[in-house]
């Protein structure tokens, strides 16, 4: 049984699949992905966190989801950022913001 | 388990087909396909990049769980979710499940079955026309008798003085118990019926099937007869043309005016003496008695009284009892009763049975508590045994209110399939219960499964549902999410029993419920116990009683039904294996029999603080004493030489001498009967015998008269044998002499006189059977779960007990440990129970005989045995914790 991650900070996964979103409509598969390659393969999601985190946005209206054939001709279910879930990633992100600078400034101190 | 499988493939196969699920499949299936792919790019065997990739995907089925409970979706789709997560987990602990679902199975079902039969004897109105106007009089009297004896009945007298003075009633009629015998080309058949004024039938508001009832206008010189539908078709061949015909009955002609619709039967209430094969009534009679002017003929009546519109009950009841204390003011009989008292013709027809029913009920309901409990205690174990993964989904986004109705979702599955095998069980097993009910208790014919029992069952389910989960479900929604996501390994806590006050608090209802049913079947059965050891006075061993009530036609004088008897009897006594037979008029332990006022020589007929006057006449002959074995006690019994030509006798029984002569030597002394007509016979008293219990052995004894049948003034109507033959035996050579002696002379019924005996104690046996098992259950329920708490207690405490044996503690201070632990609700419980039983015994206390509802034997040995029992479920799991290893108990740290 893989223990869900519980590594990244509550939220934080939220955060990063608007984002990773926010570029365009991608499939769960993708979504992964994307993360990896925007951290620079520091983040790697598990299928076990993804999902549910997807499934969960969706429920919060932040992102839909409809059917669609991928790019290499496979029927895939694609996640599209709506305007509520933008809106969502510039509070998440200014709060990020806030908070990393913190624990920056934190972290700096002798 | 087949079920189980079956409603889960069931469920299943509607969930595939369920978008939400076929998309998230689809997903999944894409996101496999891509992971395959990228794997192969990096160069990995086809074979290898797919199973690398489901590795990496994880535990498909439980990322699935997860991602629902997260979507949610419709409350059906999420009601269809949690019936099968539901349904996986109860095929994952079959044991668990077909205990808890046979228990359930058990208590729904006991209490479907009793509700049923509660339903049409005690809830459904009558199946009359409104039936709420419809009431019945009866006598208050000094004796302790059963209410429909004769005694009870209403004089005429007082009828027909209601019937024309009384302003509370609409109509008022009355009926008394009729047979007739139908002969012709079958053999003679002996039906049971009721004689009634014309009032009696329109009272009752149901129309016939053909022809009419009787009018107020039908002239009583000709005998008119309403027949019942089984007789019509039985006996008539259902032939519609009946209505004006002659009939032949009782060698007398009827004329046939109606016949009532199937199902209609008139008195509902079976009669509480002889047992007859079926309390169908035959026929409906006109009455040939004059109503019209008062008479003294002692005549007595069922009166069956309708109240006007808007009257009450207590107008009615305050008026009949003030005619009656003028009645009695200005013209006091010897015989008069102390009171009288209008009752719903409902409550006389159920009343009596109303007691026993409700607290099988109640029992049944204990019951079905104690399942929940017990159920519940299970699941609680369960529940803790899941914290984990309950924090989990918590964790990822499922709300305590999710999980607690997932919870209740799979005890409320659990109880749906206890209730469905207990509906089934119920319908399999009334038959069985309806066959041990007493059989007087009227309108059990009546009772089936039916919508409005399922409702009940259906209600019953969903709260036994609620209460086994209630608490689990509540439990899990409680998980602290650190404390719990903290812990590595799959034990909850270590240092202390997570099940605390939950646990015991369920074992503590269980004991006292318990407690409280063992005390109940404790009681009923040192009761009866009691009964069978009441001394019955008479023989009933091998003793068979036949009624045969002669004809008056064919035997209109005492020298014709004696020689009729005497023929017989001389068969009988002929017979190898028969070694008494003697005929009677009156049947022992049932208060069959003549009740009539007497008169003592030399003493005022009415005196101010006179017992009353009256006292059960047996006519008997020689060998009626000898079948019986009556035990003379003083002088001598009746013998063959007591004839019409000799001194009249009487023998008494010991509480008619001491009652009417109150230490006086009774013996020489002389009485009469006060009869309406022909002047009296003063009798010597030769003997006296032992009483027996006439009424039934729970009543109290009352003055019996023996007379011989050679000197009596009514005839006798049943013929007694004693004999060492088989009952069954008995009874056909009883039948064959009486054929020997007369082919046309129906025997109305042969019962033993065992049977009687168990008949009167049918309501004591009944519930006692019940309880039995009730409680059998109830203390096999508690100690499954006394065990089980304790057992799960000692397997969480194993690393704590084994530090305590690693410092030196022996296995005594851990027995003592666990036993302290386990034991305390069992004490707690036994305090609570007996509080419990107590009220209840208040209850039961109409049931009883000999004992006291607060009988303290009783009280012992229920605790003792419950203690031998709550202690053994402890000390199994006790002495497993006293092996603990201590160095396995660590390094499981």
């Amino acid at each position: 049984m893989p223990t869900p991650d519980t590594k990244l900070l509550q939220g934080t996964l939220d955060m990063l699949i608007l984002k990773a979103l926010s570029l365009g409509p991608l499939h769960g598969y993708g979504v992964g992905q994307r993360i990896m390659q925007m951290s620079e393969d520091a983040l790697r999601v598990e299928e076990g966190s993804l999902y549910p985190a997807l499934y969960r946005i969706e429920r919060q209206g932040w992102i839909t989801a409809e059917w669609g054939v991928s790019e290499n001709n496979l029927r895939a279910k694609f996640y599209k950022l709506t305007r509520a879930g933008r809106k969502q990633l510039q509070i998440e992100e200014a709060n990020w913001e806030r908070l990393a600078g913190a624990v920056f400034k934190v972290m700096q101190t002798n | 388990m087949f079920l189980l499988r079956l409603i889960y493939t069931r469920l299943y196969g509607l969930l595939r087909k369920n978008r939400i699920e076929q998309e998230m499949d689809d997903e999944m299936r894409f996101h496999l396909l891509m992971r395959t792919r990228e794997n192969i790019d990096r160069g990995m065997r086809p074979d290898e990049a797919e199973r690398e990739a489901r590795r990496r995907y994880g535990n498909v089925g439980r990322i699935k769980d997860l991602a629902r409970d997260i979507k949610g979706g419709g409350f059906m789709e999420t009601l269809l979710q949690d019936l099968r997560h539901g349904a996986r987990i109860l095929l994952k602990n079959p044991g668990f499940t077909l205990i808890a679902v046979l228990t359930l199975a058990l208590g729904i079902g006991a209490n479907t079955a009793i509700f049923s039969i509660v339903r049409s004897v005690l809830i459904q109105p009558l199946p009359f026309a409104e039936p709420d106007r419809l009431m019945q009089a009866r006598y208050l009297t000094k004796q302790d008798i059963p209410q429909e004896f004769l005694l009870n009945l209403i004089n005429r007298r007082d009828l027909v003085d209601w019937r024309t003075r009384s302003r509370s009633f609409e109509r008022i009629g009355a009926y008394k118990n009729e047979r007739l015998t139908f002969s012709g080309d079958e053999a003679p058949e002996m039906i049971l019926g009721v004689s009634v004024t014309p009032e009696l039938l329109p009272m009752l508001g149901i129309q016939p099937a053909l022809g009419r009832y009787f009018l107020p206008e039908d002239k009583r010189d000709k005998r008119l007869i309403v027949l019942s539908d089984d007789l019509w078709r039985r006996r008539f061949a259902a032939n519609p043309g009946i209505i004006g015909q002659t009939i032949r009955a009782s060698e007398d002609s009827y004329v046939v005016i109606g016949v009532m619709p199937p199902g209609f039967n008139f008195p509902l209430k079976p009669r509480n003496d002889v047992r007859f094969p079926s309390n169908q009534m035959g026929f409906w009679a006109l009455s040939g008695d004059d109503l019209s002017k008062e008479s003294r003929d002692g005549h007595s009546y069922n009166v069956i009284l309708q109240l006007k519109p808007g009257v009450r009950a207590e107008q009615a009841q305050a008026e009949v009892e003030m005619l009656f204390a003028q009645r009695v003011r200005d013209n006091p009989q010897p015989d008069d009763p102390i009171g009288v008292k209008v009752v719903s013709l409902k409550e006389q027809t159920v009343g009596e049975a109303r007691t026993i029913l409700l607290i099988l009920l109640g029992g049944a309901g204990l019951v079905v508590l104690m399942v929940c409990a017990n159920i519940a205690s299970l699941l609680l174990v369960r529940a803790d045994r899941r914290r984990k993964e309950m924090a989990i989904r918590q964790a990822l986004g499922a709300s305590p209110a999710r999980l607690v109705r997932q919870a209740l979702t799979e005890s409320l599955l659990l109880a749906l399939l206890g209730g469905a095998a207990g509906a089934v069980l119920a319908a399999w097993s009334l038959k069985l219960l309806l066959q041990l009910s007493p059989y007087h208790i009227a309108r059990l014919n009546e009772t089936r499964i039916d919508a409005g029992t399922l409702v009940f069952t259906l209600g019953a389910t969903a709260l036994a549902g609620l209460l086994c989960g209630a608490l689990p479900a509540w439990r899990s929604a409680r998980v602290d999410l650190n404390e719990t996501l903290k812990q590595t390994a799959g034990r909850a806590s270590k240092w202390r029993s997570s099940l605390g006050a939950p646990g015991n608090l369920l074992v503590t209802f269980e004991i006292t419920l318990t407690v409280a049913l063992t005390m109940g079947a404790g009681l009923l059965l040192n009761s009866y116990a009691r009964l069978m050891m009441v001394d019955t006075g008479v023989r009933t061993r091998g003793v068979s009683a036949a009624v045969i009530p002669l004809s008056g036609k064919r035997y209109p004088d005492a020298a014709s039904y004696l020689a009729f008897f005497r023929q017989v009897i001389e068969r009988l006594e002929a017979t190898p294996g028969i070694d008494a037979a003697g005929t009677s008029n009156g049947l022992p332990l049932t208060g069959v029999g003549n009740a009539l006022p007497l008169d003592i020589e030399g003493r005022p007929r009415i005196a101010a603080d006179a017992p009353a006057m009256v006292a059960t006449t047996h006519v008997v002959s020689a060998g009626y004493l000898r079948a019986l074995d009556v035990p003379l006690l003083r002088g001598r019994l009746l013998n063959a030489r007591d004839t019409a030509n000799t001194v009249p006798v009487a023998v008494i029984n010991e509480t008619a001498a001491q009652r009417f002569w109150q230490g006086e030597d009774p013996i020489g002394k002389r009485l009469s009967f006060v009869l309406p007509e022909g002047k009296a016979v003063w009798r010597q008293v030769v003997g006296i015998v032992k009483s027996t219990p006439h009424f039934g052995i729970k009543r109290k004894l009352e003055p019996e008269i023996y007379v011989p049948v050679e000197q009596g003034q009514w005839p006798a109507a049943l013929l007694f044998a004693h004999s060492s033959l088989p009952q069954a035996e008995l009874a056909k050579v009883m039948r064959q002499a009486v054929a020997a002696v007369d082919k046309n002379q129906p025997v109305w019924v042969i019962n033993s006189m065992e049977d009687l005996l168990a008949d009167s104690v049918a309501t004591q046996r009944f519930s006692l059977s019940l309880f039995g098992g009730f409680s059998t259950l109830a203390l096999l329920l508690a100690a499954m779960g006394v065990y089980g708490v304790v057992a799960y207690t000692v397997a969480e405490r194993t690393p704590e007990i084994g530090i305590r044996i690693a410092l030196g503690a022996q296995s005594r201070d851990v027995l003592r440990l666990i036993l302290a632990q386990g034991l305390k609700p069992v004490g707690i419980g036994s305090g609570a129970g007996v509080i419990v039983a107590l009220a209840l015994g208040r209850a039961l206390s109409s049931l009883l005989y000999g004992v006291t509802a607060t009988d303290p034997a009783t009280f012992a040995i229920v605790i003792l045995s419950l203690s031998a029992v709550a202690l053994l479920a402890c000390y199994l799991p006790a002495r497993r914790a006293t092996k603990v290893d201590p160095m396995v108990a660590l390094r499981a740290e």
